[in-house]
């Protein structure tokens, strides 16, 4: 019996394991956990992100997302090849083409560092890029090489993704030149050490682990539970979330934190922000010359930037302004400042670091007035 | 792999099931593996340098035993420490030296030429380096055997719950545990699993929730009053004993859970009534190893007066060295070797009559808080990033002024309030029972669960390393 028991133990605890370090399993079971299905349902999101980092009681009875976005009826011809380089405020909610005006083809292009941007123009059809930052990740992004690289690079970078993969293809290395067989022995070890390391030592295990085992919605009550205790006794949340004076709206920590590249209260010097348009300004003339009719600037303010801009006595540093209002910057925006800052309680979630379907439309009404005009003038 | 992690959680109930449901012959194996995973799994590459050193020493060990020239042995122990020490200097110092010789080429208008070291130190390289030198010393000596089967050799070094930050285990305390049948013993396992558990709550409830107040206070000093930097400071003393001895603890109730006994490295510290007792209850097994193999070659006590306090620096200073290469270190080191030299001068004076008279409890108590507050003088170099913090925080402290209030954004008063408490809880409970008894079983499972749903409800769980993980 002492036996059976631990090799029950030994299969259940390594199954466990093997799942945390493997990020496929991992992702599975992430997608399964994020519908709602009468097992294994997660609460990470349900209730705002920054609810999934804190678990405070409080913010899940406050989730309110707001009216869906709504989808255009438009009695027009659709002649516009949307393109978007957004980050998570832009493509988990405008999936369709149908959510934008005169639109024939949409094509989400992630801004990750990772996501090789690949776009091939059709020439008949007037092409549009939005480029969409949040506040937070407008110099987090734009002083990122690779990520200028991959946007500078973007609109012929099939070509040059396929070659640069045909250099590292060990067997096509060894067909193409026999005589370089080390570097081909060499670049398989070096596949095989990262598959390998990916499987075997996932840097991502404990959170992996973390999900896979204790993010579900039985077991929020409990976190609750520690989560209020915590903020009741010692007044602290999790790192990621900071709290609003009032203790009713929550933040992201890196939005605040003064040291953090993503920070609304972090100084950034003239010539900073002027090497940020410049770059702007590199990607919007790239694009123009290589066949796109539009290139159109979204910047999303940070909630706390709208909502709490001298949390703590904390200087903002303004960086969204001083760019749009920057002399230099040549790339038409869309400028959510005014309506944001008058509509600032309806656009934001208290529990979440992005906007809610308010903020959504908002920007959504915007964008599209563009396009209709760009549509009916015909300019390619 | 951090202790206070799921996925240390799983990889302990996997190995050690899986350790005692093996035959005997095959668990040194599956403690290798086992040790190289743990170890692979903070930077996988850095195995190739332990590995390095192991084939050094495993080898130095049985040509050292071999040899019959004195003269043999000792280039061969040369050879061996050469590695040993020579991975820790290029790891370790290389920069540190690198950085004082681009001083010293300064006032020329020169640079170093040397490019500096941009990866990552391996993990308590330190740690399985001394161990690895303990070995050959002891082989050396004749005090052990050279270890003949390399896959225990290997395991002396790598073992996991010593591997990163100790105990710096000796080989007769070790290989032949690595030898030995354990057979089954339930009592074992809760000794060992209730000293995990205890090692958990220090780290996750006392030090990791004492590390945010003092983070937070050294990360901006100047903004600082004295008040707060002096109750900072003693969080801090606090903070690296929890940190440091909870990891000892679950180093050690690890190895328990698989009948291995490993030294005790913590035994009461801030209960010290000098300085010399501070280092005998203090990171035992790093203060014997420096007494057995740097401080009586050097001749010990059985020397000279001025020599012995010369041997007392050199120890000290080398021990500051050891923690890191900073120039914070070296001063600590320093400061803990004047104190003790001090101390020798007084008690010297004072002579040997006073030393069977034991000293009211008023007096003892007042000696045990001035030691106290001496090491926790000596910690803020310890802490400090930089001879300029140091400056900063101590000045404050200085200048206090029981008038200034305290600093609610580094540590509001209900945590205070609570990091006391469950401090003088610890302490009381480590002065009573150093290791809880387990033999009631009904007692022992009412406080190991007590003290993991403590753990996780009070605890702070943000992956932060060990604070002797970096040496």
């Amino acid at each position: 019996m002492r036996k059976l028991s631990a090799y029950i133990v030994l299969v259940v605890v390594g199954l466990i394991y093997v799942a945390g370090c493997n990020q496929t399993i991992t992702n599975k079971i992430q997608e399964y956990k994020a519908k709602d299905n009468p097992y294994l349902n997660s609460d990470r999101y349900r209730y705002g992100d920054l609810y999934g980092m804190s678990y405070l009681s409080y913010f899940r009875k406050s989730y309110n997302p707001g009216p869906p976005i709504k989808m255009i009826e438009c009695s027009c011809t659709p002649k516009i090849d949307l393109y978007t380089v957004s980050d998570s405020y832009i493509w988990p909610a405008f999936t369709s083409k149908k959510y934008y005006y005169g639109v024939d083809k949409l094509d989400n292009l992630i801004s990750s560092h990772h996501e090789k941007f690949k776009i091939n123009l059709d020439s008949a059809k007037i092409n549009v890029l939005m480029l969409e930052f949040t506040e937070r990740n407008v110099a987090y992004m734009l002083e990122d090489e690779g990520y200028m690289d991959n946007i500078l690079n973007a609109p012929d970078k099939d070509k040059k993704t396929e070659s640069a993969s045909q250099e590292l293809n060990p067997q096509q290395i060894q067909a193409k030149s026999p005589g370089n067989k080390l570097s081909a022995i060499l670049a398989s070890i070096k596949q095989f050490r990262t598959v390998i390391f990916d499987y075997i030592f996932n840097i991502n295990i404990n959170s992996n682990l973390e999900f896979n085992l204790t993010d579900n919605s039985i077991l929020s009550p409990i976190k609750e539970l520690k989560a209020d205790m915590n903020y009741k006794l010692f007044n602290a949340v999790d790192d990621n979330v900071k709290i609003s004076d009032k203790g009713d709206q929550l933040f992201y920590t890196p939005t605040v934190d003064t040291l953090d590249i993503m920070s609304a209260f972090r100084f950034i010097s003239d010539k900073e922000k002027d090497t940020l348009v410049s770059r702007l300004n590199s990607i919007y003339f790239n694009y123009k010359k290589n066949g796109f009719a539009r290139v159109y600037l979204t910047i999303v303010p940070n909630p706390i930037s709208m909502l709490s801009p001298n949390y703590h006595s904390l200087t903002y540093n303004h960086l969204l302004e001083r760019i749009q209002n920057s002399p230099s910057l040549k790339m038409p925006f869309i400028n959510l400042l005014p309506v944001f800052s008058r509509e600032k309680n309806r656009v934001y979630l208290k529990s979440d670091s992005h906007w809610n379907h308010n903020g959504a439309s908002i920007w959504q009404k915007e964008f599209n007035s563009r396009l209709e005009t760009l549509l009916k003038t015909g300019s390619k | 792999m951090l202790y206070n992690s799921l996925q240390f959680l799983l990889f302990f109930i996997f190995v050690t099931v899986l350790y005692w449901n093996i035959p005997n012959k095959y668990r040194w194996f599956l403690l290798l593996i086992a040790s190289c995973y743990f170890y692979m799994a903070f930077v996988p590459i850095y195995i190739v340098i332990l590995g390095f050193t192991i084939v050094i020493d495993y080898f130095a060990g049985i040509y050292i035993e071999k040899a019959t020239s004195l003269r043999l042995r000792k280039v061969l122990l040369i050879i061996s420490l050469t590695a040993n020490i020579g991975v820790l200097a290029f790891f370790k110092y290389f920069n540190f030296l690198n950085s004082a010789f681009d001083g010293l080429l300064s006032y020329s208008s020169h640079h170093s030429p040397f490019p500096y070291l941009t990866f990552l130190l391996p993990i308590g390289l330190s740690f399985h380096t001394f161990q690895a030198m303990s070995y050959t010393i002891e082989v050396y000596r004749g005090n052990h055997k050279a270890e003949k089967h390399f896959g225990i050799y290997a395991l002396y070094v790598m073992f996991y719950p010593q591997l990163v930050a100790g105990p710096i285990e000796r080989p007769q305390n070790m290989l032949w545990q690595f030898h030995s049948n354990h057979k089954y013993d339930f009592e074992n396992l809760k000794s060992g699993l209730m000293q995990m558990a205890f090692g958990l709550f220090k780290k996750v409830v006392i030090a990791d929730r004492l590390a945010e107040i003092v983070d937070r206070a050294y990360a901006n000093p100047s903004a600082q009053n004295g008040k707060t930097v002096l109750i900072v400071a003693i969080l801090y003393s606090f903070q690296i004993y929890c940190d440091f001895s909870a990891y000892s603890d679950i180093g050690i109730g690890a190895a328990r859970t698989m009948g291995f006994k490993l030294m005790d490295n913590f035994n009461m510290p801030y209960l010290s009534q000098s300085i010399g007792e501070f280092w005998r209850r203090w990171h035992i097994s790093l203060s014997t190893w420096f007494r057995d193999y740097l401080y009586i070659p050097l001749g010990g006590s059985h020397v000279t007066t001025g020599k012995k306090y010369l041997n007392l620096i050199i120890v000290f200073l080398i021990s500051g060295l050891w923690h890191g290469a900073n120039v914070t270190f070296i001063i600590w080191g320093a400061l803990h070797g004047i104190l003790l030299i001090l101390e020798n001068i007084k008690n010297g004076i004072a002579g040997k009559s006073h030393k069977n008279n034991q000293p009211p409890f008023f007096v003892r108590a007042l000696k045990t808080v001035g030691i106290f507050l001496l090491v926790t003088l000596a910690w803020i170099f310890f802490r400090s990033p930089d001879l300029k913090t140091a400056g900063i925080i101590l000045g404050k402290i200085f200048s206090y002024s029981i008038a200034g209030p305290l600093n609610h954004d580094v540590a509001n008063l209900s945590v205070l309030i609570f990091c006391f408490f469950v401090i003088a809880v610890m302490m009381i409970k480590e002065y009573f029972f150093l290791i809880i008894p387990t033999k009631n079983t009904f007692k022992f499972y009412f406080i190991f669960v007590s003290l993991l749903l403590l753990s996780y409800f009070f605890g702070v769980f943000n992956h932060k390393q060990f604070i002797y993980f970096q040496f």
